[in-house]
């Protein structure tokens, strides 16, 4: 009885023993199933989203309905998009300088932008034609554009300092505006050196009323002194980001901040509010 | 017991994330994007804010109540789809938010908020999926507490 009891006991514990282990075989094969269906999940999820990003299948680029046209520099031909419409946004309107539109004008919209910023690209295709068509060219206000360069320091580059030189050694030939819109209606990534000398060359010989010839990205006096006055504006105002719009009251040195620098309403609103502030011209 | 704390923790994070992307999509169709917050409408101004033609946080909003619909079934299948959709959800949170801070320089706390909820259900999803459903000491494999409950009641 005794031996036939301890041989029950050797079988009953090779048995648990073999339950165990077949118990562990199947964790293991469950547990290895699962990381193998992760994998496949984690490949369809990349799969997916690079697919949807590929397809670009957001809001149209700011400029893809930009008419483009081939510029010859350096006898080769180069697309430039947006002098159709450039030249169209600023026909008729007064430039001085770095004002656009009436001097006298009882508010001025101060926009701080970065010339290599895409958000300042979405906001100078997307809401600076309406702003200068609805309250710039009806003499409600005048515009500045404020240049900065915050981007070049951020990405390592420093093309943004040359096509900023150039926007600044136009004012003096009251070319700033369209020169400025077309940089930005030709924008290239802005983590990329884009604005080479070819480059700005082009936008320069699509720019309406300029030509390749007029381009000097050299730091000059001229360009030095409205970069240093742009930068200690932009530094006045706590500028965090770009691109920043106010609105000042004409004689005065009170500047309305507009948030969202994308809602024509808004800075039409503030404009409003500045002109009943506005002192009178002398 | 851990199995369920894990989806009560999703269901939460989802009605959170719901929260902010409905009231993102509201925002945007009945004012254009105007929201509470300037960086909030910064963004919803943008060009990211409008995929295929649509608000992009009304995928949002689906996203989320495709999420609570397969939190409330049971079985491999269901956990295996909310690690996908969330997965989803959450690569494409990325993307936003690195548009919103990188690109637009705004902060959008509602957005931001759907991308910490949209994360946090990722990793949950992903744990509740590897370590599979709850088990008694001596239950088999593959035993869900959820069956249990519907057994005892």
């Amino acid at each position: 009885m005794l031996r036939m009891s301890g041989a029950k006991k050797k079988q009953e514990a090779a048995r648990e023993a073999r339950l165990e282990r077949e118990a562990a075989e199947r964790a293991a094969r469950e547990r290895s199933k699962r990381l193998k269906l992760l994998g496949g999940a984690g490949v369809a999820i990349v799969a997916v989203v690079a697919l949807v990003l590929a397809l670009g299948l957001f809001r149209g680029d700011a400029t893809e309905n930009l008419a483009s046209q081939d510029v010859t520099v350096d006898g080769q031909k180069v697309e430039v998009k947006g002098a159709d419409e450039t030249a169209a946004l600023y026909n008729g309107i007064p430039q001085t300088g770095e004002t656009l539109g009436n001097p006298d004008a009882p508010a001025t919209i101060i926009e701080i932008a970065d010339l290599k910023c895409p958000a300042c690209q979405m906001h100078a295709v997307d809401t600076h034609p309406e702003v200068v068509k609805q309250l710039v060219r009806t003499g409600k206000a005048n515009l500045k554009v404020r240049l900065v360069n915050f981007r070049d320091a951020a990405a390592g580059t420093t093309d943004g300092e040359a096509a900023r030189n150039a926007a600044h050694n136009l004012v003096a030939q009251n070319a700033f505006f369209p020169f400025v819109n077309m940089v930005f209606n030709n924008q290239g990534d802005e983590s990329e050196t884009w604005a080479t000398d070819r480059k700005l060359k082009a936008i320069a010989a699509g720019t309406p009323g300029l030509g390749q010839d007029k381009l000097n990205t050299a730091d000059t006096d001229e360009s030095k002194k409205l970069t240093e006055s742009a930068e200690k504006l932009a530094t006045a105002l706590n500028v965090q980001g770009t691109p920043s719009v106010y609105v000042q009251a004409r004689g005065t040195n009170e500047y309305t901040h507009v948030p969202n620098f994308n809602s024509v309403e808004d800075i039409a609103s503030a404009v409003e509010e500045a002109s009943k502030n506005a002192k009178a011209t002398r | 017991m851990r199995d369920r704390n894990l989806k009560i923790a999703s269901y939460l994070l989802a009605v959170v994330g719901l929260g902010c992307a409905v009231y993102l999509t509201y925002t945007k169709i009945a004012s254009g994007g105007q929201c509470l917050v300037s960086g909030c409408s910064v963004v919803q101004t943008s060009r990211w804010s409008e995929f295929l033609g649509l608000p992009v946080t009304a995928f949002g909003v689906a996203g989320y109540v495709a999420i609570l619909g397969l939190l409330t079934l049971r079985g491999e299948t269901a956990r295996l789809l909310l690690v996908v959709v969330s997965g989803v959800g959450f690569l494409f949170s990325m993307y936003m938010m690195y548009r919103a801070y990188i690109t637009l320089d705004a902060f959008c706390p509602f957005c931001t908020g759907s991308a910490a909820a949209m994360t946090l259900l990722f990793l949950i999803s992903v744990a509740r999926f590897v370590l599979g459903p709850d088990r008694p000491p001596s239950g088999p494999v593959g035993f869900d507490a959820d069956e249990e409950d519907v057994a005892i009641a």
